[in-house]
């Protein structure tokens, strides 16, 4: 299988998955893995597809999340993370490898955000307890059954 | 709710999950995540009821895997991991930190063995690819209908 194609089916994977998947390093070099929503996922996110229809080569993860969480300390102590997309029904699974970065730019998050999001950050997307968090992936490792076994390449 | 059944909740979530999600550390220090089957499912394991009988307070966990897997490499260098059990439906996740282990048990290996998985293991219970871990994890943290939770474990 070409590269082209196999980069077209871990696009496909992100736009549908319902979850992904998000392992940090804690402050004692065990990794820690949590679901969050999958803002990649085209039919629940229909608004933010233009955002990701820019990173189609780069394969940026974009995520949310609260201040005080867990993950948010994991990320600014050791940017180190990996994010999962996987289809277990199919056995197709998509591991994206790179650092995360907490995102300033305040058009980007004005972009992601969702009203409905309220709930979660009540001062909404200009207070302090909403964040994104960006995963520039480096490395790719991905796996669709039928192919006889997973395939590696690197991004820029 | 009360812990007792909360772990209760806990156990059955991870005697029915079809899918477990592994995570372990790159030499380059970078935390990897794969699906992996999970052997507390009878569905997937014959003697999965066996396999956990005793272990429903410290909440080990077997797993199988290929001795010149990747995943291996990673844990040979660095045993910590996690593994994360999730229910979205049910609005219950769990995930167990630890350090894992090989069980050299050849007798063990035999009990588990399925002559299925002869495709990843042509030389069965005995091929020395064929590797059995098994995690006894440090502390659990998770949600049960949006309540956060935490366990700390002998």
């Amino acid at each position: 299988m070409e590269e082209k194609e196999i980069k077209q089916k871990c696009l496909k994977l992100m736009e549908t998955a319902d979850a992904v998947y998000l392992s940090t390093v804690d402050d004692k070099g065990f990794p820690q893995t949590r679901a969050m929503v999958n803002l990649r996922n085209k039919q629940q996110f229909q608004d933010i597809a233009k955002v990701f229809a820019e990173h189609e080569e780069d394969f940026v993860v974009y995520m949310t999340t609260d201040t005080a969480s867990s993950k948010f300390k994991q990320v600014q102590a050791n940017p180190k993370a990996s994010v999962y997309f996987c289809d277990p029904k199919e056995i197709k699974g998509l591991l994206l490898i790179g650092e995360v970065e907490v995102v300033t730019n305040r058009d980007i998050k004005h972009r992601l955000w969702q009203d409905d999001w309220k709930i979660y950050y009540p001062s909404g997307p200009d207070g302090p307890e909403y964040n994104i968090l960006a995963l520039h992936p480096k490395q790719v490792r991905c796996w669709f059954v039928p192919m006889p076994a997973p395939v590696e390449f690197k991004l820029k | 709710m009360k812990e007792r059944e909360l772990k209760q909740a806990c156990l059955k979530l991870m005697a029915t999950e079809d899918a477990v999600y592994l995570s372990t550390i790159s030499e380059d220090g970078f935390p990897h995540i794969r699906m992996m089957g999970n052997l507390r499912n009878e569905k997937q394991c014959k003697v999965a009821k066996e396999l956990s009988a005793d272990h429903d307070e410290d909440f080990m966990i077997y797993m199988l895997t290929g001795s010149s897997s990747p995943k291996m490499k990673q844990i040979r260098a660095n045993p910590k991991v996690s593994i994360y059990y999730g229910n979205f439906t049910e609005l219950h996740t769990i995930m167990f930190v630890g350090e894992i282990e090989e069980v050299d048990d050849p007798d063990l290996k035999k009990k588990i063995w399925q002559d299925e998985w002869k495709i990843h293991w042509p030389g069965g219970a005995e091929d020395p690819e064929f590797v059995l871990l098994k995690l006894l994890p440090d502390f659990a943290k998770g949600f049960y209908k949006e309540t956060p939770f935490e366990f700390k474990l002998e």
